[in-house]
């Protein structure tokens, strides 16, 4: 990842001569499927849980902090933002071909955002860097979720799920040049961006405070119930996004990490990891998920009753 | 209906159809109906319409397993039946593979007359067939005898199902009324009581139902029961001139108890459920349809 542009407005712009893979080349994204990691572990509550951190990377990043600051309904509305972002999030992997739609839909939506942070400095919600990053914290967010919430070695299914991951980048038109070939590339790109590009947003502040809040559309004479609930579960997301963060992300955001909150995330990752395998598939997954799992299902059944059916 | 070649030729190669074949999917008279239990029993008059066709009963004598295999043809033949309505893309593969399976079949009748199984007037008299047993079901094993918008319905539907089975356009009619006339026609002038035709007629109640040799005694009794059910279903939906060139009798009393027995099916299937009323590709087809629904539905109205 060595051609990396600053705030160009426009990541659609024709590449240069040093751009690896022309537009024209370009793969056309697959929609995902059964087989896929993504299609088993994507639509899980517990995946959404685990990949909590990503967001808060993506608003340090100066390009997303401030545009989701000035224009996100973030704060006004934060569980409606919250729901829509998942199920665009679901779409992209349980869609078929809405996915690719949703791809083309969700840069179309962006194209108009811009804002100017109090330095003047204009930032662009389509300029390649931070579209990819959105898009590249996904893998590091798999990656801490699999250290925290699974039982199964993450070896065995990185590169299957770094492979799985570069394919949702082009459901997401996510410039091919900025993809990184090999997962060593990504990490390489994703430290370097830790270090010298996110900055202790106070968007992220706003999202990490947020957490403990009842959120503003609740009537205010719910809010004495819902208090202590909120705080409880907010407690806990706070809990395990601090422990899912990079830890030089979770220095320049200030926030306190001790070996005692490492032991109890590593004990509510390995009680989440082994009792949600119990819970029925329609309550560990995500609604859009969960239906296109069963269709999936449906469909590979017709099928295997057409092959097999006596000629 | 311009462009005719004499009728009886075989069709060697598959003519592009005017209009190209859709697949069947919800919405549809034949996916509701084509599935059922009740409707294969209903319809069975079709083949035995198809046995008295001269060139079907001298190419199916020589080369149908019905004799050997009677429960294997029948099932093969539902399972296809099946996939013309439920296979989705499967069912045009479907319309193609029948005619390849065909194609070497010919035979010579006991005049020394060639038949081609893929000749255009027997082809398309298996399929045409299969809109009189259709609407024979509808009009004995429903509540209420089927309007003349349904009926409408039941034949346009079925001229979509005759470019899957690869009929040649010509012989399609282009009007329900056009198809009584034709029907009536073949059933007058060109339809026997062939060989094969009798010969069916006389198994219907006689055919052993497979099963382990303890039950051997049993099952036979249910298969003469059901075999004899059937044989009076089939003869009592045949058209009366089909009826009389096979001998069977049909009386005022029969007609009276046959209208009965498909009032009782047509109140009481209904109570069963989906998967006991339907054939296993229907009825997988059916699922798969309404889960592809679902989450087309919480797709098309997910908040943006």
């Amino acid at each position: 990842m060595t051609l990396i542009e600053h705030g160009d407005p426009e990541s659609v712009v024709p590449p240069t001569s040093a751009d690896p893979v022309k537009p024209a080349a370009r793969q056309e994204p697959e929609p995902f499927g059964p087989g896929s990691l993504m299609w088993d572990s994507f639509g899980m509550y517990t995946s959404m849980l685990a990949g909590n951190s990503a967001f808060i990377l993506q608003v340090m990043h100066p390009s997303i902090g401030t545009v989701v600051d000035q224009l996100s309904s973030f704060r006004t509305d934060p569980v409606g933002r919250a729901v829509r972002s998942f199920t665009s999030v679901q779409t992209w992997i349980y869609g078929g071909r809405t996915a690719i739609e949703e791809g083309k839909r969700l840069r179309e939506m962006h194209k108009p955002l811009s804002a100017v942070d109090e330095n003047g400095v204009r930032h662009h919600a389509l300029s390649a860097e931070p579209w990819a990053w959105v898009h590249l914290t996904g893998f590091y967010a798999a990656s801490a979720a699999a250290r925290y919430f699974s039982l199964e070695p993450w070896e065995e299914h990185e590169q299957q799920t770094f492979d799985e991951f570069m394919r949702l980048g082009r459901i997401l038109q996510v410039p091919e040049r900025m993809l990184p070939p090999t997962i060593a590339d990504y990490w390489t790109y994703f430290n370097d961006m830790v270090e010298n590009t996110l900055i202790p947003h106070r968007t992220a502040y706003h999202v990490l405070d947020g957490m403990e809040e009842v959120p503003p559309t609740v009537p205010a004479a719910l809010h004495p119930v819902l208090k202590p609930l909120s705080l409880s579960v907010g407690r806990l997301g706070r809990l395990i996004i601090t422990g899912t963060l990079p830890p030089v992300a979770r220095e320049k955001l200030g926030l306190t990490w001790t070996a005692a909150d490492e032991r109890k995330l590593r004990v509510i990752g390995r009680t989440i990891a082994r009792t949600t395998p119990f819970l029925p598939e329609r309550v560990r997954y995500m609604p859009i998920a969960y239906k296109a799992r069963v269709a999936a299902r449906a469909q590979q059944n017709l099928e295997h009753a057409l092959e097999t059916r006596p000629l | 209906m311009s462009l005719t070649e004499e009728s009886g030729l075989p069709e060697t190669t598959t003519r592009t159809s005017a209009v190209e074949p859709v697949p069947f999917g919800p919405g549809s008279y034949l996916w509701e109906h084509m599935g059922l239990y009740t409707s294969a029993f209903a319809g069975n008059c079709a083949f035995i319409l198809q046995a008295m066709h001269p060139t079907v009963s001298v190419v199916s004598d020589q080369y149908s397993a019905f004799r050997t295999d009677p429960v294997g043809r029948a099932v093969r033949s539902f399972a296809s039946v099946q996939t013309w309505v439920y296979g989705g893309e499967a069912a045009i593969e479907e319309g193609k593979r029948l005619r390849e399976m065909h194609k070497p079949l010919v035979s010579f009748d006991e005049e020394g007359r060639r038949h081609h199984a893929l000749s255009a007037d027997a082809w398309a008299w298996v399929h045409v067939t299969g809109l009189y047993g259709t609407l024979m079901a509808a009009r004995y094993f429903a509540p209420a005898p089927p309007t003349r918008a349904e009926e409408q319905r039941i034949f346009d539907e079925f001229m979509n199902l005759g470019r899957i089975l690869r009929v040649p356009e010509r012989m399609l009619p282009e009007t329900l009324e056009d198809f009584w006339t034709s029907f009536d026609k073949t059933v007058d002038d060109t339809l026997e009581a062939t060989k094969v035709a009798l010969e069916v007629v006389d198994m219907m109640d006689k055919t052993p139902v497979a099963g382990p040799a303890a039950l051997r005694p049993a099952l036979a009794r249910i298969g003469m029961a059901t075999g004899r059910v059937g044989r009076f279903v089939t003869a009592g939906t045949l058209p009366p001139a089909a009826r009389e060139k096979l001998g069977l009798t049909w009386t005022a009393a029969d007609e009276r108890r046959l209208r009965a027995l498909g009032q009782a099916v047509a109140r009481t299937s209904p109570l069963l459920p989906e998967r006991v009323r339907y054939m296993p590709i229907a009825y997988r087809a059916r699922v798969a349809a309404r889960a592809r629904q679902s989450l087309d539905h919480a797709l098309a109205t997910r908040p943006l």
